[in-house]
C-alpha cells in the first residue's frame, strides 16, 4: 500500500485493462481505412453507445462485489423508459422543463423501487440473488408492459431528447462531450470514491469477500445489502434515462437481455462473480470494450456474427488472463 | 411418496385434457359452413409478430372492427419479440386448444411455422396468413402487401429524387430471418440495378431492436464522411424499427456538425416518424395498409369458413407519403391520423 491506499496490484490490474482497451482500439485504428476510427465523432459514437451498459454496469459492479447478481437490469431500463412516456404524456401540453424533471426522477425512483424490492426479497426470505432477480426480471418486464398498455409509447420531445447528443453545434460545446456522457462520469467516479473511502464501500468488499467473519465484525450484512441492490436498481434507472434519451420512445420491450452485456462488462472489467473483487473504473473499461468492438466491427463492414464471437472470446480471454495473472502474483 | 403419486395423477389428468382439446373444434367446423351465425359466438384467433409497434395495433383494429361486423369473438396475441419463433408456435397451438375455428397469423418466420400451421390445418382449423409469408401451401390464402414492389416504390423514389448528384446510395436492412424485409430489400436492390447509374455502397443488417439500428445506423453512416461531408445522396431502411434508428441516426450527424444532404425514405409510419417528415428529417414513407390488412385477413378467413372460394393471393397495397401529402384525406386515414 501507498500514501494513497493503492495496492501494486490494483494498479496493475487496472493497467492491464487500459492495455487491453488500447490494444482492441489500436487494432481498429490501423485496421478501418483512412483514419475514420480514431475520428472525434466515431469516439463521441462509441461513448454514447457505451453509456447506457456503463450506466446500469456501475450498479452491478456493487452488487458483483458484494457476491451477489442483479438479473433484473434490462427490465428495469424498459420499465424506466415506459415511466417517463407516461408522465410526459400525461402533461396538459407540452410538458415543462421540470415535468421531464418529475418524470426523469418518477423514472430512477421506479428504478431505486424495483432494486430495494429486489434487496428486501433476498434479505427476508433468504433466496439466493441469483432466483430473486430471475423472478423480478420478468414481473418487471410484464408490469413495464402492463403498464405500457402493450404499446410503444410516443413522448413529446423535452430536455431529456438530446442527453446523448453531439454538443459540438451548440453554443456549450465547451462542455465538449453529450451531457448523458458526462452523467455517467460523474456516476462512476462518485461511486469509485464511495467504495474506497467510506465505510459502506469496505461493508461492500466485506460482505462479498466472506459474510461471516463480516457479520462477525459487526458488519451489518442485511442492511449493506440492502442499500447495494437499491443503489443497483437506482443506477439502472439512470440507464432507462439514457436509453429514452436514446431511442426516443417508451417501447416495454427494449433493452431485452442488457443484464447480460452488463455482466459483461463488469466481468471483462476485473469484477469476480465469487464476490470481493471489481472496480468501478475496470468495469468502465470493460463497457468501452464491448463498444469498440460494437463500432470497429460495423465500421470494418464485418457482419454481424463476427462481432458476438469476438465479443464473447473477449469475455473469457480477459478472465483467463486475470486468473493467470493472480497465480502469478501470489506465488 | 404419496404426494408425488397425487401430483402425478393430476399431471397426467391435465395432460389428458390437453390433448383432447385440439380435435373439439375439428369436429365442429362443419357447423360453420351450414350456419354462418351460430347460437354461441364463434372464436377467431388473430396472431401478429409483434404486439407494441403502433403497425400491430392497427392491424388489431381492423381485425376488430371485422370480427364485430360478423359478431364473432377474437383470440388476439403475439410474441414478445418478432424473432421469437418458439412463443408464436405456443400462441397458435395454444389458440387451437383453446376453441378457434380458424386462425389468422403473421408468421414470424417463413420456416419456423410451417409445421405449426400445418398441424393446426391437420386438426380442422384453417390458416389465413397475412403480412409475411409462409413456405408451402398449407394456408387458406396469404393477404398481405407486394413487399417487392413496396422496396422498389421506395428506391425508384429516391433515385428520381437524387437526379443529377452522384446517387451513392445506402441501405439498413432488418433481420436476417424476416421475410417480409428481405423482399423489402430485395426490391429497393432491383430497383437500383434497373436504374444503372446509382450505387448501393453499403447495407447491413440490425439485431431486431430499435437501439440497435441506431447503432448500425450511425456506424455505418460514419464510414461515408469526408472532410466534414456525407458522401451519400440516398438511404432506404426496411421497416419501422430501421426507419427509426436511420433518422435518428442522421439527425445524430447533422448535430455533429456534418454537412448531410440525403434523401432519406422508410418503411411504415409512427407518430414520431411522422414528425420526421414534418420535419424534413425523414423525406418519404412507404405505408402499407395495416388496419387493411387485419380486417381483409378476418373477412377472408370467415369467407372461407362459410364455404366460399377465396383467392390464394390478396394485395392490400402500398403507398409513397412525401410531406405534401399529409394533407390529403384518404392518406391521413391510412396513416391514422385524426382530421
Amino acid at each position: 500500500m501507498n500514501g494513497w491506499g493503492f495496492s501494486v496490484r490494483q494498479v496493475v490490474s487496472l493497467a492491464a485493462r487500459v492495455g487491453a482497451l488500447a490494444l482492441v482500439f489500436a487494432l481498429f485504428a490501423l485496421l478501418v481505412p483512412e483514419g475514420r476510427f480514431v475520428d472525434v465523432r466515431n469516439i463521441e459514437n462509441i461513448l454514447v453507445q457505451s453509456a447506457v451498459v456503463s450506466a446500469a454496469a456501475i450498479g452491478a459492479t456493487l452488487v458483483i462485489i458484494a457476491a451477489g447478481i442483479d438479473l433484473s437490469v434490462g427490465s428495469v431500463v424498459a420499465m424506466t423508459v415506459v415511466v417517463i412516456a407516461r408522465i410526459l404524456r400525461a402533461a396538459p401540453h407540452d410538458p415543462s422543463a421540470l415535468w421531464a424533471l418529475l418524470a426523469v426522477l418518477g423514472g430512477v425512483g421506479a428504478g431505486a423501487l424495483v432494486g430495494l424490492i429486489n434487496g428486501a426479497l433476498i434479505t427476508s426470505l433468504r433466496i439466493v440473488p441469483f432466483i430473486v432477480t430471475l423472478g423480478t426480471l420478468q414481473i418487471v418486464r410484464g408490469l413495464g408492459k402492463g403498464l405500457a398498455g402493450n404499446a410503444a409509447i410516443s413522448a413529446p420531445e423535452t430536455w431529456i431528447n438530446p442527453m446523448l447528443d453531439s454538443v459540438r453545434q451548440q453554443p456549450w460545446r465547451w462542455i465538449q462531450l453529450p451531457p448523458g456522457v458526462w452523467l455517467v462520469l460523474v456516476l462512476a467516479l462518485l461511486t469509485a470514491l464511495m467504495l474506497r473511502y467510506t465505510v459502506l464501500g469496505r461493508h461492500i468488499f466485506a460482505i462479498g469477500s466472506n459474510e461471516k467473519t463480516a457479520r462477525l465484525c459487526g458488519v451489518s450484512v442485511w442492511r449493506t445489502r440492502l442499500i447495494v441492490y437499491t443503489l443497483a436498481g437506482l443506477f439502472a434507472g439512470v440507464a432507462g434515462v439514457l436509453q429514452f434519451s436514446y431511442i426516443g420512445l417508451g417501447d416495454p420491450t427494449t433493452a431485452v437481455g442488457l443484464e447480460l452485456a452488463v455482466i459483461a462488462a463488469v466481468v471483462i472489467g476485473g469484477g469476480s462473480l465469487m464476490g470481493g473483487e471489481g472496480t468501478i473504473s475496470g468495469t468502465i473499461i470493460g463497457a468501452l470494450i464491448i463498444g469498440v468492438l460494437g463500432a470497429g466491427g460495423v465500421l470494418m463492414g464485418w457482419p454481424k456474427w463476427i462481432q458476438e464471437v469476438m465479443t464473447g472470446g473477449i469475455i473469457v480471454a480477459a478472465v483467463a488472463i486475470d486468473q493467470v495473472r493472480q497465480r502469478a502474483t501470489l506465488r | 411418496m404419496r404426494r408425488s403419486t397425487l401430483a402425478l395423477v393430476l399431471v397426467s389428468a391435465l395432460l389428458g385434457a390437453c390433448s383432447k382439446a385440439p380435435t373439439q373444434p375439428s369436429g365442429s367446423s362443419g357447423d360453420a359452413r351450414t350456419s354462418p351465425r351460430p347460437a354461441e359466438k364463434m372464436k377467431l384467433g388473430v396472431i401478429a409478430k409483434g404486439t407494441i409497434h403502433e403497425f400491430w395495433l392497427a392491424v388489431k383494429a381492423g381485425a376488430e372492427a371485422a370480427c364485430k361486423e360478423e359478431g364473432v369473438e377474437m383470440l388476439w396475441d403475439g410474441p414478445s419479440t418478432e424473432t421469437r419463433h418458439d412463443e408464436q408456435r405456443r400462441i397458435l397451438e395454444n389458440m387451437v386448444s383453446a376453441g378457434a375455428r380458424g386462425i389468422v397469423i403473421a408468421p414470424t418466420s417463413h420456416e419456423a411455422l410451417v409445421r405449426p400451421v400445418q398441424n393446426a390445418v391437420d386438426a380442422g382449423v384453417p390458416v389465413v396468413v397475412f403480412d409475411s409469408n409462409l413456405d408451402g401451401d398449407a394456408y387458406v390464402s396469404f393477404v398481405a402487401t407486394d413487399n417487392r414492389a413496396g422496396g422498389k416504390l421506395a428506391g425508384k423514389a429516391i433515385i428520381d429524387r437524387t437526379a443529377g448528384t452522384p446517387q451513392r446510395l445506402l441501405m439498413l436492412r432488418y433481420t436476417e430471418g424476416s421475410g417480409s424485409t428481405r423482399a423489402r430489400e430485395a426490391g429497393f436492390e432491383e430497383a437500383v440495378a434497373e436504374a444503372q447509374g446509382p450505387q448501393l455502397l453499403e447495407s447491413q443488417f440490425t439485431n431486431g431492436t430499435t437501439e440497435g439500428a441506431i447503432d448500425v445506423a450511425t456506424n455505418m453512416l460514419n464510414r461515408y464522411v469526408v472532410n466534414g461531408k456525407l458522401e451519400v445522396e440516398g438511404m432506404f431502411a426496411a421497416n419501422l424499427p430501421t426507419t427509426i434508428g436511420m433518422m435518428r441516426a442522421l439527425d445524430r450527424l447533422a448535430k455533429q456538425g456534418v454537412a448531410v444532404n440525403v434523401v432519406a425514405m422508410g418503411f411504415d409510419s409512427s407518430e414520431e416518424l411522422i414528425n420526421g417528415l414534418k420535419g424534413n428529417k425523414i423525406q418519404g414513407l412507404i405505408v402499407q395498409d395495416p388496419y387493411g390488412m387485419g380486417y381483409t385477413g378476418v373477412r377472408t378467413m370467415l369467407a372461407h369458413l362459410r364455404g366460399q372460394d377465396v383467392p390464394k393471393y390478396i394485395d392490400t397495397g402500398v403507398t409513397l407519403v412525401t410531406l405534401p401529402d399529409l394533407d390529403r384525406p384518404e392518406i391521413r386515414k391510412l396513416l391514422g391520423l385524426k382530421d
